[in-house]
């Protein structure tokens, strides 16, 4: 054993070597009295509150930063945020909001410029435009979100580059603690906007200083109820109360730690080892057992999401010009059994794309055309030209890789198969796949999904108008156009909603290029009894602020 | 033999920027880019992000810039295009401590239980512990780690409580994940050293040192280990690559934040960049592994370099 001697010995160096520096760092999780474990699912992307697009960037986004508004935790409506007073012009279209006398978490005043800036940031992506060249242009940023600031007068036209002067976008800054907005048109969920991260200021000398580097942690500056103390790539984020947030008295805990681990398996162990105490949003395939137990169904909580699972149609395909095709495959499916049998959280069975839960005026009601009917299925059918399935080619529907859209598909597979004769195949293809491939046209039925971005029906019927890039399934339907042109600019909320409901009768019964499916109820655990001022509700939104330890 | 290393040194390099490219091109092929989602981009932001990311030039010239890029002084690895605030050997440099400190310890783990259990095995060739040992390490062969990670993880984690169930928060963190990898190579080790031991036991060497009076023991650990550890030493450097690739799974069970864990996101994200830079610090390792597994051939049995 001579010769292999010195390399055990270096190899054991090494590993000593390797081993120090290996990033064991201590279970800092749980340090402090009031600290709530949660895990957030991913490894934070963006901190930056102009870039967040995920749900789990605008968690931690919520907790480092606040704009004018801050939603309820229970209701959603707007409570006051670094607006503390606002008022609005009786068109709907402009307003105006007073700012509360308040800092930076690095003692810097917070002013009415700061939102101008970070709007106008938002919306003036890099470009190679001469005209678009500006002195401060290194410090704009491309961001997914920028199309929720087009309710701003003009902000479209700037974004787009056909504006060349942003004094004409609609926010004024009439002084350093006066803000006022004019925007395109009345949009009665504005104020829920000016909650979202996109719209919330940026400290513009720190960010101009260190460039990108300013949402490191140690640079970070907000103006949110917690700032951020610690960052370990692939672990965790932690979060402590912000000492110069201008409302800290109400602020419940002491930190927020936020696990990246995004395995859903090891997240629920984390929390049955008591590692953490919130599992969020996730597909739960264990529900069933869970239910079962006493001990367990009493944490796992499913509430109603404002979120629609639905199938696209590809217009673009000649077996779908017809709607009698569409109509017949969508009353041969039957919702209810995919939700009792498949899904198993409770949801909802979609016959329409709103969730009948957007809002309490809406009524409640779907549209009830095209209801699991087997016998007029087939009827629709043969009128479309295809008695009993003859003559119709398979039917292929594509969906991204995952338990839950391939037993879905696998039921409507059996539906269809059984009670329409027709031959149906899956195509199952990796998540990034089936969004390249939906955008190019690539299928003839394709699983999709849209979450609201605010509690108002026309987020779920916009998406899917002519031109927009989401629509994907080349429909265009000029009534439901006029509807939804008609619509925006309403006045009046019932006559408006009744518009709503018109195009919504139109996308889902009469010629519809989607087939709903079923809403979506997020599902997380919570340790019970633990926490108060964390409320179910449609948006699973939890603004951090309102989160405290219960009294024992 | 310096020659021999030089030409040995050469083929890796060689082998790596074949690797670059093919992974460069290949991701690229794929359909769907790292600004794909469920929700469309506006096609102002994507233009921006684009060309941010150079991804609006031609393939080739894309390519260039790459190369240009990782061979210089210190390589540039670009940012990461889904965590953009921080540099690709930023976010990989924790993550490969972490791995490759696994990887380490499983080796070494392994080497020692390994081939102390082929030798135990050995002495006492046919009787009871010869055949204990075997059947286990026949278990081991059959139980993938896939199966085994979990096993460990409920019962001594979840029903037991002994252990940290997941995650990489102090040494003790270590141990589930250490002995569901290592079950694999103790077993392939052992079965290794017992086999070469058996056959160098009747060899003329070990003959003449038993002739010499030697004791048994000695004759087993110091004539006779040596030659039966010249193919566990060939196997090695083959192995730290299953080694690195086999601790890809192990890190998903315990959620280690390993480089393994990093690729597999990165390459369901199409993070183009981040990609590259696991998969160019991964091959780096396994040809250096593989290197320095040669070497060690060549000073263990010299005809090696000679026949070269």
């Amino acid at each position: 054993m001579k010769v292999p001697g010195p390399v055990c010995r270096a190899a054991v160096v090494a590993v000593l070597v390797v081993l120090c520096a290996c990033g064991f760092t201590g279970d800092v999780s749980r340090h402090g009295d009031r600290v709530l474990v949660m895990n957030n699912m991913a490894e934070p992307g963006h901190l930056d509150p102009g870039l967040v697009t995920a749900a789990e960037d605008q968690r931690i986004a919520l907790a480092l930063f606040e704009g004018l508004t801050v939603p309820d935790p229970q209701t959603l409506e707007p409570r006051p945020g670094v607006a503390e007073s606002w008022e609005v012009s009786p068109d709907g279209r402009r307003y105006r909001f007073q700012l509360r006398a308040t800092t930076w978490s690095d003692g810097v005043p917070l002013v009415a410029a700061d939102f101008r800036h970070a709007w106008r940031r938002v919306l003036t992506p890099p470009s190679s435009d001469p005209r678009r060249q500006f002195a401060d242009q290194r410090h704009y940023i491309a961001s997914g979100s920028a199309e929720l600031l087009y309710v701003i007068a003009g902000a479209q036209a700037w974004h787009q580059g056909r504006l060349d002067d942003f004094d004409q976008v609609g926010i004024r800054v009439l002084g350093d603690r006066l803000l006022e907005v004019e925007l395109e048109r009345p949009t009665p969920w504005f104020l829920e906007l000016t909650s979202f991260p996109t719209f919330a200021p940026v400290p513009r000398a720190v960010v101009e200083g260190l460039g990108r580097d300013w949402t490191r942690i140690d640079h970070l500056v907000g103006n949110g109820p917690f700032r951020p103390v610690q960052r370990r790539l692939g672990d965790l984020l932690r979060v402590e109360r912000n000492p110069r947030y201008w409302d800290r008295d109400a602020v419940g805990l002491d930190a927020i730690v936020y696990l990246s681990t995004d395995q859903i398996d090891t997240a629920i162990d984390q929390y049955l080892a008591g590692e953490s105490d919130w599992v969020r949003s996730f597909n739960p395939k264990k529900v069933r057992a869970w239910r079962a137990d006493p001990e367990l169904s009493r944490q796992l909580n499913a509430p109603p999401f404002l979120a629609t699972y639905f199938y696209r149609f590809n217009l673009r395909r000649p077996e779908f010009r017809d709607p009698r095709l569409r109509r017949a495959l969508a009353l041969a499916v039957d919702r209810e059994a995919i939700t009792r049998f498949v899904t198993g959280l409770g949801e909802l069975p979609a016959l329409g794309i709103v969730p009948p839960y957007v809002a309490t005026d809406w009524g409640g009601a779907q549209p009830r055309g095209l209801a699991y009917d087997p016998a007029r299925a087939r009827a629709l059918l043969a009128e479309a030209g295809f008695p009993g399935g003859r003559g119709l080619a398979p039917l292929t529907i594509a969906f991204n890789t995952d338990v839950k859209n391939r037993a879905i598909a696998e039921a409507i597979q059996e539906m269809w198969q059984r009670e329409l004769g027709i031959e149906v195949r899956l195509e199952n293809r990796e998540k990034r796949v089936h969004v390249a491939r939906e955008k190019d046209g690539d299928y003839l039925i394709s699983r999709g999904s849209w979450i609201a971005d605010f509690s108002d029906p026309v987020t779920f019927l916009d998406f899917l108008r002519a031109g927009r890039a989401s629509n994907r399934t080349g429909w265009r339907n000029d009534d439901y156009e006029r509807l939804l042109d008609q619509a925006a600019d309403c006045l009046d909320r019932a006559r408006r909603l009744e518009l709503l409901r018109a195009a919504e009768e139109i996308l889902c019964v009469e010629d519809p290029p989607i087939l709903p499916i079923f809403h979506y109820n997020t599902a997380y655990l919570l340790r019970p009894g633990k926490f108060e001022g964390l409320h179910a509700n449609p948006r699973n939104v939890h603004p951090p602020k309102f989160i405290r330890m219960r009294d024992r | 033999m310096i020659r021999g290393f030089l030409v040995r040194l050469g083929e890796g390099a060689l082998t790596l920027l074949v690797i670059v490219s093919l992974s460069f091109f290949m991701q690229r092929l794929a359909p769907g880019g790292p600004f794909d989602h469920e929700r469309e981009l506006p096609p102002e932001t994507r233009r921006a992000l684009e060309a941010e990311w150079g991804l609006d030039r031609p393939l080739g010239e894309q390519f260039l810039g790459y190369l240009g890029g990782i061979f210089r002084l210190p390589p540039d690895l670009k940012r990461s295009m889904t965590r953009p605030d921080f540099g690709v050997t930023e976010l990989i440099a924790p993550r490969l401590a972490v791995s490759l400190s696994l990887g380490l310890v499983v080796l070494l783990f392994s080497l020692v239980l390994g081939i102390g259990l082929g030798a135990l095995a050995a002495a006492r060739r046919n009787g009871f512990l010869d055949h204990a040992v075997m059947a286990l390490a026949l278990l081991g062969l059959a139980l993938p780690n896939f199966v085994i990670g979990p096993l460990l993880k409920w019962v001594f984690a979840i029903e037991l409580g002994w252990l940290p169930e997941s995650r990489w928060v102090s040494p003790a963190s270590m141990v589930l994940p250490v002995l569901a990898t290592s079950a694999l190579y103790v077993a392939i080790i052992a079965r290794m050293v017992r086999s070469g031991l058996v056959a160098a036991l009747g060899q003329d060497f070990v003959r003449a040192a038993r002739a010499r009076g030697f004791s048994e023991r000695r004759v087993l650990l110091v004539h006779a280990l040596p030659a039966a550890l010249a193919p566990v030493i060939a196997w090695l450097g083959p192995a730290a690559a299953g080694l690195a690739v086999g601790s890809v799974v192990i890190e998903r069970v315990f959620d280690i934040p390993g480089l393994g864990n990093t690729l597999i996101d990165a390459a369901f994200n199409r993070d183009y960049t981040m990609v590259m830079g696991a998969v160019i610090v991964y091959s780096a390792i396994l040809i250096a592994l593989n290197l320095l597994a040669d070497l060690l051939l060549l000073r263990v049995d010299p005809r090696i370099g000679e026949r070269r």
